[in-house]
């Protein structure tokens, strides 16, 4: 019934938008009819594999998948086959043993995906050191990057491959094994993290409230102030005084008012912003280490650039009599363009001793 | 401190040995990678040896011209027996590595000239000399004339300095056929290896500039080093005309021609810089760590002495030998030039006896 009930909207939606000539509505009508069937003819195609079921004969019908095999099955069949106990897929060539526990719905077309979003929350499970649990950040580093790879190894693997599958499982069983215990205090760390969260959404989004309503409240009051005020100044006005005195005084006082609840607004951003509880645990390190590796650029060679160059570039570089690049300093253009009298400083310091311990005549004769 | 970290580097200088995981990249290193150290650095003797065998291979070509020109005359009687010596004689010569250096001299310093006069910024006129002779390292100048790539240099230097002029415009601002400037492009690419990056010594200038003020700090009058510093760039664009951009590093010939404008000044800095101690004290006086610097010093010092002599040495010609070689140039690439004008001063020596007009009116016409 619904249905019947939208259809002749959308129709006056068309014509709105299409200003055809009304000779050609009744045409145009059967043809919108028409389109909103083609559309949903894809869906009700869709056909059980097993019982044949379309959506058509059933709109509620559900798909759900077993990770054991990702074939898929409506709901119906599922409780039809396997409520008597774990079963063979109902599907040709495929063996695999079924339980009607495991069935789930699927929530991404593409069934690889799928699939590897299972296995993720699998190795998730079992992996699931914490960044406080490493020394150094490229320690925890290399425990992502090998979680990563036995998932790509996991998902992408050829399912025929049988031995090689089964000693990626080996691998992360053996994992398993090992870090028990850690396993256990991180699931409970998780979880406490998770209802901190929590807690931390629900505190942001009563204030992200209470700062909408003032807004919302700021705008009625304006409203009804801009009125309030009209008749006051009307009413002063009928009492005869100087009318530019009585103006200024009243536009003092909204500007007074006004103030007030503005700084509460922006006190409430302040809060908000402030409350961003991204931190970052590896600071502590990098606190720890050289100042001067920081700086440091990445080259593409073996190993990373020589922290002690043989010369200083001067920390005033006011010190420096150079009255051509001071003098581009000061044109905003470049300034503005990111221009660094100290990184020109550097560079050419830099060039200055590029090579300063080459000699060509003695290393090119070996 | 880091000058020792430096020697040690330079100990283990096999260019790829330094690179190996746990070692720190050096600037040195970098320098090494580069396509400058790589490919277009030599050792003198290596430079001589490309040299020579290039002329030996001009001789041989010219050789063979000489065969297939007298054969064609053979039977017709054109050639006397004298004109037949004589021009065996002048190809015989071939051009020799010196004539070719002198010659590709004379016209990278047109190059330069040209350069100037269409106000091209410093880098752009180095890198314009540097591909017009590493061009003729391996190419002989009887295979391309020198004087039809000298725009083909200046634009592709104008392209690879990042000073871009489109062809149209360049082909008409030095009044010549787009086409011709483009025709060698290939090929001079090819000979330049493909690497066009080069280390110009212009920075490396500035550098020192700056690092002078702050090791002598209040002791070297701003205005004077303002001098010195022009005075050294004019040098090191002329440097370019010479070969020690293949025997030395930037740093060094930059120090080479700063030490020869102002030797007090720079050997003070030097000292103040590396050593921190009197270079004349005895070596048996010096702690180890003196003892390096002071070895990675006199390396520095005798570098630059040897640079020093080379900057010197002009290898631009003389005009009457530039006129005989560009004339051999022509000869070879038509044999009967040479025949009518042995005829014509033969002519000429009978009627006067003073044929010395007749090169003066040549050589005006190459310059």
């Amino acid at each position: 019934m619904s249905e019947s009930v939208s259809v002749p909207n959308q129709i006056d939606l068309v014509d709105l938008t299409e200003t055809k000539p009304k000779t050609s509505k009744l045409y145009s009508d059967d043809e919108s009819d028409h389109e909103s069937e083609n559309e949903n003819d894809d869906m009700r195609d869709i056909v059980c594999p097993i019982c044949k079921t379309s959506r058509y004969l059933s709109p509620d019908m559900k798909f759900l998948v077993n990770p054991e095999c990702y074939h898929k099955i409506c709901e119906s069949c599922v409780d039809r086959i396997f409520t008597l106990g774990p079963t063979k897929c109902p599907y040709e060539n495929c063996n695999k043993i079924l339980r009607k526990l495991k069935f789930k719905r699927q929530i991404f077309d593409n069934i690889e995906i799928e699939k590897e979003i299972d296995i993720r929350n699998k190795v998730y499970k079992i992996m699931n050191k914490l960044e406080e649990d490493f020394e150094t950040r490229k320690e925890y580093d290399k425990f992502l990057e090998d979680r990563e790879d036995v998932i790509f190894e996991l998902s992408n693997l050829d399912s025929n491959n049988e031995a090689q599958i089964e000693n990626v499982e080996k691998k992360l069983m053996k994992y398993e094994q090992m870090n028990k215990r850690l396993i256990q205090v991180n699931k409970m760390k998780l979880k406490n993290q998770e209802s901190k969260q929590n807690d931390m959404d629900s505190v942001q989004q009563n204030l992200e409230k209470e700062r909408l309503a003032l807004i919302k409240q700021m705008e009625e009051q304006n409203l009804e102030d801009n009125q309030t005020y009209k008749q006051k100044i009307i009413a002063e006005l009928s009492k005869g005084t100087d009318k530019n005195k009585i103006i200024a005084n009243v536009k003092m006082e909204i500007k007074l008012k006004k103030s007030s609840q503005r700084r509460k607004l922006e006190e409430l951003n302040k809060v908000l912003k402030s409350n961003s509880y991204s931190y970052n645990h590896f600071n502590k390190f990098q606190e720890n280490s050289n100042e001067e590796f920081a700086d440091v650029p990445f080259t593409p060679f073996n190993g990373d650039r020589e922290l002690h160059r043989k010369y200083k570039v001067l920390e005033d570089h006011q010190l420096y009599y150079d009255p051509f690049i001071s003098n581009l300093g000061k044109v905003s253009k470049y300034v503005a363009n990111g221009f660094n009298e100290k990184s020109i400083y550097d560079r050419l310091l830099n060039e200055a001793f590029l090579g300063f311990g080459v000699f060509i005549e003695e290393e090119k004769s070996k | 401190m880091s000058t020792t970290s430096s020697l040690k580097k330079t100990d283990k200088s096999t260019t790829n040995n330094a690179l190996y995981s746990n070692q720190r990249v050096t600037d040195d290193d970098i320098f090494r990678n580069s396509s400058q150290f790589s490919k277009w650095s030599f050792t003198k003797q290596q430079l001589k040896d490309i040299r020579q065998n290039l002329a030996d291979e001009t001789l041989l070509r010219f050789q063979e011209k000489l065969k297939s020109y007298l054969a064609e005359h053979e039977s017709d009687n054109f050639l006397t027996d004298e004109e037949k010596e004589a021009i065996s004689s002048e190809f015989e010569l071939g051009i020799s590595s010196e004539e070719q250096l002198q010659i590709v001299s004379l016209y990278a310093q047109k190059v330069q000239i040209f350069c100037t006069k269409l106000k091209l910024p410093s880098e752009v006129i180095a890198t314009s000399i540097i591909f017009f002779k590493k061009f003729y390292i391996t190419n002989s100048v009887i295979n391309l004339h020198p004087k039809n790539l000298i725009f083909t240099c200046i634009f592709l230097a104008c392209k690879s300095e990042n000073h871009f002029i489109s062809a149209e415009t360049f082909a008409s601002k030095v009044k010549q056929d787009k086409q011709s400037i483009l025709e060698n492009e290939f090929k001079l690419l090819e000979s330049l290896k493909f690497s066009l990056m080069n280390h110009h010594l212009f920075k490396p200038l500035h550098g020192f500039y700056l690092d002078i003020q702050s090791v002598l700090y209040g002791k070297v009058d701003k205005n004077y080093l303002g001098t010195v510093y022009e005075k050294s760039k004019k040098m090191l664009l002329n440097s370019y005309l010479t070969d020690v951009f293949y025997h030395y590093s930037p740093p060094h010939i930059t120090l080479t021609a700063l030490i020869l404008e102002d030797e007090q000044l720079i050997l003070k800095y030097l000292e103040l810089k590396f050593l921190g101690f009197d270079p004349l004290t005895p070596e048996e006086k010096l702690n180890e760590s003196q003892l390096i610097s002071k070895k990675m010093y006199d390396t520095l010092m005798k570098t630059i002495e040897n640079c020093k002599q080379d900057l010197k040495t002009s290898l631009l010609p003389d005009r009457e030998t530039a006129w005989k070689i560009d004339a051999r140039i022509h000869y070879f690439l038509d044999p009967m030039s040479f025949i009518k004008r042995f005829r014509a001063q033969k002519e000429s020596n009978s009627n006067s006896n003073d044929a010395s007009d007749e090169p003066d009116k040549k050589k005006q016409k190459i310059e």
